[in-house]
């Protein structure tokens, strides 16, 4: 069986099952379909990006921070930001399925979400406590 | 025969794709690539269907001959029970 990072070279695209709860309430364990592209060039603020760790894991956080050759990347169910080389990165999610239906990473209502979550970064300890004591987030 | 909850099958570039979400996912890693035929008997395996109806459904849709629809049906079957994803 191929690797995703190989499915990416030779496909340029690959459709992946998420695990793990660093990117909730965005994207649920093994409930969430991303599709994933080879990026066309450098990532932007705020995509998701796929990269790969020294250790071999495969990772998918969000970009928080564009700097020159690397970038500070940060699931959206963390507070920690690390720091990716442009090197480690494999790609970049353009959609996402979840509750049975697709949504682009362009819809507006996606990137409401993505805006008030980033911009709610310094409270985001605080904010996802209270969610995970409601049970709305893992 | 019928697909196990939780397969969804996705065009992505030029083909299609079947991948595992929820708890199939535990068991079933990988993907499926295939044309627009396997997302056709993909569909059609959300309900119990046996190779018979899957053949009729086929020939009334695409201009086959019975061979290649029973065929193609046993290639995306046999693969599908290989994977586990038969009920």
């Amino acid at each position: 069986m191929r690797t995703i990072a190989e499915e990416l070279k030779e496909r340029g695209a690959v459709i992946y099952t998420t695990v793990g709860v660093s990117m909730e309430p965005l994207l649920h364990e093994r409930e969430t379909l991303v599709e994933i592209h080879k990026p066309d060039g450098a990532l932007k603020k705020h995509d998701i990006a796929l990269f790969m760790r020294s250790n071999g894991d495969l990772v998918l956080h969000r970009v928080r921070r564009v700097c020159g050759g690397y970038y500070l990347i940060c699931g959206d169910n963390q507070t920690v930001s690390e720091r990716v080389d442009a090197a480690q990165i494999l790609g970049v999610v353009r959609r996402f399925f979840r509750n049975g239906k697709w949504t682009d990473v362009g819809n507006r209502r996606y990137l409401c979400y993505v805006h008030i979550w980033c911009a709610l970064f310094p409270f985001r300890r605080y904010i996802t406590a209270v969610l995970r004591r409601l049970k709305i987030m893992r | 025969m019928k697909l196990k909850d939780g397969i969804v099958c996705e065009k992505i570039g030029g083909e299609f794709v079947a991948v595992a979400t929820g708890e199939l996912s535990r068991s079933f890693h990988g993907l499926i690539r295939g044309n627009a035929t396997m997302s056709y008997i993909l569909s059609l395996l959300s309900n119990d269907m046996t190779e018979d109806e899957l053949c009729a459904a086929m020939l009334e849709k695409y201009d086959i001959s019975e061979d290649i629809a029973r065929r193609d049906i046993r290639i995306l079957t046999e693969k599908l029970s290989a994977a586990g994803l038969l009920e």
